[in-house]
């Protein structure tokens, strides 16, 4: 028999009464030690660069760009704690929720009836501290696509087949 | 025209190998579209010797083209079956499509004069998931097409009803709902941007033109350049305005030329499940649509079209990007009576309650906040920048009064967005309103959204205000500025009727 009763607005659960999961906090790490290897290499360039006399940069330049990555490690230290104490993820019955943003907050939720598929990335300084990326896509085009970063490699895992199961399920009974 | 052999593969008529040939050089055209105006330079500037060396190479190449056209024809062959059509294709790189008739969208045929004469059409399918067409099969007889569009339509009907006989899916009728006018041809021609886009393609290539043509000019039109050189400066503005009055002229009938072209005796049918537009002049354009497909429906009205009492309608299904305009079904000029009956038609039973109408104060507005912010953003850097850049030269009073007038004319504009852009609510589906000169409806079932974002910056926090964007499989609708308290039960509201839907999305 066919049943439509009526739902109280205030009695759907809400987005806001979640408790978030914290991401990694070794992503911190992660994040700094990428920002530290690039401008190392920008850095080791420079200086070893003209010290070997392989290219010939005026000493303005040099101290430009140390003065460069000294206040871009210097911003990176500071803003990546509040960016990586802002994310967050939920794990729902039926949707994920994430959250990302320090200023400007984003909420954001993907049923799982919705998902085209998952999948787990994880680059060379991301496997080095054992974290991953977890991708999720609907079909909403480029914008439609989901990236969690800083997961530890293997909670991104279990994630994913999770997601992937819920999704699946969602899929049969629909 | 096709013969199948034991397998009931099936080839298509030789005349896709003409398809096939405009196929390669619309590649050519659109990849090697900037080295043709310097190529066709070098070729006018050089001498008669290189010259002639250049037809013969052009030759060698045409010789390959029909090769290659040809070649591709041969190794066509196509398979309509009981799950889906079956297409191999391929000269060195063998494909092998199989597209089964559930993840089908649409059908669009076209027909040119030269397929007319010989009873043939050009079909492509519209695909779920793709961005391009990707079920394509040129040149077949025009009878095997109806019999492909047929075997589809029982597909869908006996899907919906098993236990149904197939006579009643042959009982009910296709209904008409709209037919277009040589009068609404011009009117579509007045009022799509055809003209603009005209403008915006033929503007370098005058240009070029222009290069070129500037000393044969002078020569010509010396004597006339010396009588407009002494013209007194009302005369000289008169003659400008009506050089301006005949290019938009000329323009504007183009494009009414092209709406002739494109959607001569257009006609919108439907049988209740599937929607059906056929027009054009020389070249009839078919295209269908299952109505179950649509992820969006544009309804749009500027200025000239409101002079008209009339609309333009765009059904937006999956994928379908700016870049492939095909995936969309387009109406160009639906009167009110069919915006009315649009919810029933597009979204059946779940859009009855809803509304789709320009004006009025079914909507639920956006914050007043929205102006301030905007004005304060684009006002203060246009007032900045003003006075950074007359400032710089000394002319004080130009950049004072610039700054002034920054923040008078972003205020007036962006109330102007904040006056149209509103939410309209049903229970099963949602409308948003847009528009700056003109109005945009965006109308979508609630369940067929793919995600929904919820975003805050700094300021929106302050008031509690919040962007609630719907990301559907089609586009994402941002909903700016609205009450906190509204839109996160909304967020709930729309995620309990996606989670909780039974139906398919697509």
């Amino acid at each position: 028999m066919f049943e439509n009763t009526e739902i109280p607005p205030e009695s759907l659960p809400s987005v806001d009464d979640v408790s978030w999961q914290p991401i990694a906090r070794r992503y911190l790490a992660e994040l700094m030690a990428g920002h530290a290897l690039t401008l190392g290499i920008l850095l080791v360039a420079a200086f070893g660069g003209t010290a070997l006399g392989i290219i010939d940069a005026p000493a303005s330049l040099t101290r430009g760009i140390a003065v460069y990555a000294a206040i871009h490690l210097l911003a990176v230290a500071v803003w990546s704690p509040l960016s990586v104490r802002c994310r967050g993820y939920a794990l729902r019955q039926h949707d994920l929720l994430y959250r990302v943003g320090v200023l400007r907050r984003k909420l954001i939720a993907v049923p799982f009836n919705r998902i085209q598929h998952v999948e787990t990335s994880s680059g060379v300084t991301e496997r080095l501290f054992g974290l991953a990326t977890l991708v999720i896509y609907t079909a909403g085009g480029s914008g439609g696509d989901l990236r969690i970063r800083g997961l530890e490699a293997g909670r991104a895992h279990r994630l994913r087949d999770h997601i992937l199961r819920r999704a699946g399920q969602a899929d049969e009974s629909g | 025209m096709s013969q199948a052999d034991r397998d009931g593969w099936q080839q298509a008529s030789p005349l896709a190998v003409l398809f096939y040939i405009g196929q390669i050089l619309r590649g050519v055209a659109r990849n090697l579209f900037q080295a043709v105006v310097p190529a066709a330079a070098v070729v006018i500037s050089t001498g008669w010797t290189t010259r002639d060396r250049l037809y013969s190479l052009a030759g060698a190449l045409l010789v390959v083209l029909v090769l290659v056209a040809v070649g591709r024809w041969l190794r066509f062959r196509f398979r309509i079956d009981e799950e889906g059509i079956r297409i191999r294709q391929g000269i060195f790189q063998r494909e092998e499509l199989d597209i089964g008739y559930g993840r089908i969208q649409g059908i669009n045929t076209t027909q040119n004069p030269i397929y007319r004469l010989f009873g043939l059409v050009d079909l492509k399918l519209d695909t779920a998931g793709s961005a391009t067409a990707e079920g394509h099969l040129p040149a077949i007889s025009a009878g095997l097409g109806e019999a492909l569009q047929r075997r589809i339509r029982r597909r869908r009907e006996e899907k919906a009803q098993p236990e149904a006989g197939p006579e009643t899916g042959d009982a009910d009728e296709d209904e008409t709902l709209l037919t277009l006018s040589s009068g609404d041809m011009v009117r579509i021609g007045l009022t799509g941007n055809g003209a603009l886009i005209l403008l915006a393609v033929l503007a370098p290539v005058a240009d070029q033109l222009g290069e070129r043509a500037g000393p044969w000019l002078e020569r010509t039109f010396a004597p006339a350049a010396e009588t407009l050189q002494n013209l007194s400066p009302a005369a000289a503005a008169a003659v400008f305005a009506a050089g301006l009055l005949a290019a938009a002229v000329i323009l504007t009938g183009i494009a009414v030329l092209g709406a002739f072209l494109r959607h001569h005796r257009y006609t919108l049918t439907t049988d209740g499940e599937v929607l059906r537009s056929r027009g054009g002049l020389l070249t009839t354009h078919q295209h269908s649509m299952g109505l179950g497909k649509l992820q969006v429906l544009r309804v749009r009205q500027g200025p000239l079209l409101r002079l008209f009492g009339a609309f333009r309608l765009v059904a937006r299904q999956a994928a379908s990007h700016a870049v492939n305009a095909r995936k969309s079904f387009l109406i160009p000029l639906a009167r009110p009576a069919l915006v009315e009956r649009a919810p029933a038609l597009f979204f059946g039973d779940e859009g009855k309650d809803l509304s789709l109408r320009v004006d009025g104060d079914a909507y639920h507005p956006i914050s007043r906040r929205y102006v301030r912010s905007r004005t304060l953003l684009f006002g203060g850097v246009g007032a900045a920048a003003a006075l950074f850049v007359f400032g710089g030269n000394g002319a004080w009073a130009a950049g004072a009064i610039t700054a002034v007038l920054a923040p008078t004319i972003a205020w007036a504009l962006t109330r102007r967005r904040h006056s149209r852009w509103g939410l309209a609510l049903t229970a099963d589906a949602a409308v948003v309103r847009r528009g700056f000169v003109g109005t945009t409806l965006q109308a979508f079932l609630l369940r067929k959204v793919q995600r929904v974002d919820i975003v805050q910056s700094p300021f929106q926090r302050r008031h509690g205000l919040v962007t609630l964007q719907f990301v559907l499989a089609a586009e994402t609708i941002t909903v700016p500025w609205i009450d906190e308290a509204v839109a996160r039960p909304l967020c709930d509201w729309v995620l309990y009727r996606v989670e909780s839907s039974r139906l398919a999305w697509l």
